[in-house]
């Protein structure tokens, strides 16, 4: 069976992957390294000649960094110096967890010596090894296995180690109906249905005879190992230093039924006792592959170029292998927190590292070259399926599901079959430069963008925590007021479900808090941007209308530490909007006021001309036409005596026209083709011809300011909004309101009517670029 | 019901016969087009799918099925675990359950193992999708860097 190795070299060694290149160049720089003495939890372990144990972590290792003091990479533990034994070899050291997450919880426990002592440490708390005296039989091997230390004897006993008080004892006696050979060497794997496996081996005269393989059964009586004749489609890593099992299907560079011999400590042993005291393995018969089907065992040969592992063949020593797990949950691993949830996702990958010694010449410096090959996952040898070749409907189905715009970048970045379709749909996206709605899901704190145009939810959900509603959106960034008053803009499309309010400007800018000495505030009505703060972080300005009583409020966040506010003697301020590169709100009368960046000042820029009555007391709001005019829109509200509540009555529009002398408004009666959506959070419009998603001529009333105002100075103080008559459509043409209805679904945005409660929707345009 | 409902046969591309409820293998639409529009009694050909993936898709039709007649006591969170189990395959299984509830045309599975696959790629860099599912890089650096650097936003966020 020589093919069994030879199909393995090919995929072994992938040096694309950088990291694993950084690992090698770094082993360069180790002395003394001839055999990694464990391996787990993403870790490695090492010991050097002064009998200093090292954890390694060889995804954090940068080439040519040296040995230093980050405990993300390494961690020197203290020497393994028992009085009682003379030593030079650790056989194998496990730890209970991982040095990074657990770093105060993770014990370390070793075999060592050629009579297979033991010892512990807790490095958070001890500050030497604990040695134990055991009167058991030599110990082969020792494992983590579910929570447990546990060791296994010659004769097959399992020793469990109680981590409370630090004994030992036999969990349960073990049924010796089978007979096991007490001369044979023990490894104890976890299979990958977690049960525990021991595999002994059968020596010949210095080869292997023959392997096999039981699993634990718990009896009613007791722990019995039952003799398997077939591991079936599992594949064993059993080495001295660590041990692991695979589901071959997954990983295509080994075989089904196989056990598969990497290390071999005695031979390390062997050589270090002989009179030359070289590390160097030259040569052992016992790392190889057996197979369970054929029984037959077939070693590792350095002299042919079709067996295991050529690329370490040709180096014409037999090296040390070690099983290798990476972590998922070390962070910069991945780079990425949210990867932890995708634990069981993640490839289990299965790496090979092995280094080997290389004498320079007569004398000179032993020169150490460790690489490591993943053998890999589950996905990436399993040759037979190209996921490119899924067909582009399909790939657009998983498309649609990913979490964030910056996921289809990344998806797209792939491969050129899967960029076509990521190219398209953002090219969808972003041909949105047309409006969207943010509208809430059902989930918690979870807003989803709602397309106009197809009427219809986009798959780009993201999260933002405790937020009711939305005080404005501008240049594709939405902003929120948290209850410490701090304002937050907010890039809805570089925000992942899930992950925190972090530092990332791309995605987070946090303002000072609005914070007026003179007004007692706990609702922004609307802030508006004068700038894409990713694209003008230096000259953007935000400005904010908040209060019962409409107070200004302006900042400069790249110059100021505060918000400016802003003491007027204009009547109420309905509405904030950035027309024509300037701020301009309107007063309750219909005025214009501008703000002159420049100065800083107010102004009224002409007096508008008072022919067109306009009401006084009426909400006003200020939209931008698709034809870039300004449009005054005028929301009529009545008090409906018998239900208790406001309603909208009509609605009117006017738009600024400049005559000679003055601005004036000119009422219109029709909007035409237009549909404006309103709020107090911000509005635009759009010509409804393009959206299938809503009516001619019809005002959309989308946001509502004073339900939330004074569902928050209601009793309950709750802010959920459970109702208001005053969000729905407005037609301009049969002058009637439809409040939105949650009890209907056919309704206008028919996904949301099903919340049950009356959201606070906020309009959404993507910045022109992205950038 | 139960003893006396119709079966339907379906044979799959490796030639393996199954006898399937009618109720559950209705869960395809395709097989609901053959079935309703075919000889009564004949043998659908499935021809796309394996014996082995048919057996797990008429799993997951069964589960569904007895789930919604209420034949099995299963509450919704429970059925919800049983489908996150069910698609913990390895990727060639899951490819080929994709293609195969497309032809099929089962749109809950589609959902299904569309979604796992889309959160297998959620927040992984280019590199480490390509590795989980076995995607050859075929752009020239020159084309892969054009691509980095028109959206860099994206890869900065994972600190690429």
């Amino acid at each position: 069976m020589n093919s069994d190795w030879a199909r393995l070299p090919n995929e072994l060694v992938d040096l694309k992957l950088q990291r694993l290149a950084s690992v090698s160049d770094y082993f360069r720089f180790v002395p003394s390294v001839d055999r990694f003495v464990g391996s787990s939890n993403g870790w490695l372990v090492t010991m050097d000649d002064d009998l200093v144990v090292r954890l390694l972590n060889p995804l954090c290792l940068v080439p040519g960094k040296q040995i230093g003091c980050d405990p993300n990479t390494y961690v020197t533990l203290p020497p393994l110096d028992p009085s009682y034994t003379n030593f030079d070899h650790i056989r194998k050291v496990v730890f209970s967890a991982n040095p990074t997450s657990s770093p105060d919880n993770y014990m370390v426990m070793a075999i060592f010596g050629a009579d297979h002592h033991v010892a512990y440490i807790k490095p958070s708390k001890d500050k030497k090894w604990t040695y134990v005296n055991h009167n058991w039989g030599v110990l082969h091997d020792l494992i983590y296995y579910r929570d447990h230390f546990c060791a296994v004897d010659h004769k097959g006993e399992v020793i469990y180690f109680n981590e409370v008080d630090g004994s030992f004892f036999k969990y349960l006696p073990i049924n010796h109906r089978v007979e096991l050979e007490n001369f044979e060497t023990k490894y104890l794997v976890e299979s990958s249905t977690r049960e525990l496996l021991l595999v002994a081996l059968a020596w010949g005269y210095n080869y292997i005879k023959g392997v096999r393989v039981w699993n634990l059964k718990l009896d009613s009586k007791g722990w019995e190992w039952r003799k398997m004749k077939s591991i079936k489609n599992c594949a064993l890593f059993v080495g001295d230093n660590s041990s692991l099992s695979v589901v071959t299907s997954n990983f295509c560079g080994c075989q089904p039924n196989c056990i598969y011999l990497i290390d071999d400590y005695e031979a390390f042993l062997y050589a270090s006792m002989a009179p030359n005291g070289s590390y160097a393995l030259k040569s052992t018969k016992n790392v190889g592959v057996y197979n369970m089907e054929t029984r037959s065992f077939t070693p590792y040969d350095t002299t042919k170029d079709n067996v295991l592992l050529p690329d370490t063949a040709k180096l014409g020593i037999v090296p040390s292998f070690v099983t290798f797990q990476p972590w998922y949950q070390v962070r910069s691993i991945i780079g990425r927190k949210e990867l932890q949830n995708q634990c069981t996702n993640c490839v289990c990958a299965l790496a090979h590292a092995l280094n080997l010694c290389k004498q320079e010449g007569k004398g000179g410096k032993e020169r150490k070259v460790a690489c490591i090959a993943f053998l890999s996952d589950a996905t990436k040898h399993s040759l037979d399926k190209d996921w490119a070749e899924l067909p582009n409907e399909l790939v657009d189905l998983i498309l649609q599901r990913l979490a964030s715009v910056s996921d289809y970048f990344r998806f797209g970045a792939t491969c050129t079959a899967w960029h076509d379709v990521a190219t398209e749909n953002i090219n969808y996206l972003l041909s949105l430069k047309h409006p969207m709605l943010i509208v809430p899901l059902n989930a918690q704190d979870v807003w989803n963008l709602y397309s106009i145009k197809d009427n219809k939810l986009l798959p780009l959900p993201f999260q933002v925590p405790s937020v009711d509603r939305f005080v404005g959106s501008s240049n594709g960034w939405l902003v929120t007021m948290d209850d410490d008053l701090v304002v937050r803009l907010l890039n809805p499309l570089c925000l992942v479900p899930g992950k925190q309010i972090g530092c990332d400007p791309n995605s987070y800018i946090t303002l000072p808090p609005l914070d007026p000495p003179c007004s007692n505030l706990d609702h922004i009505r609307k802030v508006v941007l004068s700038g894409n703060p990713t694209s003008s972080p230096d000259d953007y300005m935000a400005m904010a209308i908040f209060g019962v009583d409409h107070h200004v409020a302006y900042i400069k966040p790249s110059k100021d530490k505060k918000w400016t506010y802003v003491n007027h003697n204009w009547g109420v301020l309905h509405d904030l909007i950035y027309y024509q590169d300037h701020f301009c709100a309107v007063d309750h009368k219909g005025e214009i006021i501008y703000f002159n960046e420049v100065d800083r000042s107010f102004f009224k820029y002409l007096p508008i001309n008072h022919r067109v009555e306009l009401e006084n007391f009426e909400t006003k709001y200020l939209v931008e036409s698709p034809t870039g005019e300004l449009l005054l829109v005028e929301i009529i509200k009545r008090w409906h005596w018998h239900g208790g509540y406001n309603y909208t009555k009509g609605v009117g529009v006017w738009n600024l026209k400049l005559d000679s002398e003055e601005w004036e408004w000119r009422e219109m009666k029709s909007i035409e083709d237009c549909a404006l959506f309103v709020g107090d959070n911000s509005s635009l419009s759009v010509v409804a011809s393009d959206f299938c998603g809503c009516q001619p001529n019809c005002i959309y009333i989308i946001d509502d300011y004073e339900a939330f105002l004074y569902a928050s100075m209601a009793l309950n103080s709750s802010y959920a909004l459970k109702s208001t008559k005053n969000v729905g459509v407005y037609n301009m043409e049969t002058r009637s309101f439809t409040p939105y209805d949650t009890a209907k679904g056919d309704g206008w945005l028919a996904a949301t009517a099903k919340l049950g409660i009356v959201p606070s929707f906020v309009v959404y345009k993507l910045p022109d670029t992205l950038l | 019901m139960g003893s006396t409902s119709t079966k339907i046969k379906l044979r799959t591309s490796d030639q393996k016969v199954f006898e399937v409820e009618e109720a559950v293998a209705v869960q395809s639409q395709t097989i609901k087009y053959f079935y309703e529009n075919g000889c009564p009694g004949s043998v659908i050909h499935v021809h796309s799918v394996s014996g082995d993936i048919l057996s797990k898709i008429l799993d997951y039709c069964k589960k569904h099925v007895n789930s919604a007649a209420g034949k099995e006591d299963i509450s919704p969170e429970e059925l919800y675990e049983w489908d996150a189990n069910f698609v913990k395959v390895d990727q060639n299984t899951l490819f080929d359950l994709i293609l195969a509830a497309n032809c099929l045309k089962i749109e809950s599975l589609l959902d299904l193992t569309c979604q796992t696959v889309a959160n297998m790629i959620k927040g992984k860099r280019p590199k480490e999708i390509r590795t989980t599912f076995n995607i050859k890089n075929d752009y020239t650096p020159e084309a892969e860097e054009a691509v980095r650097r028109e959206n860099k936003w994206a890869f900065d966020m994972l600190g690429v």
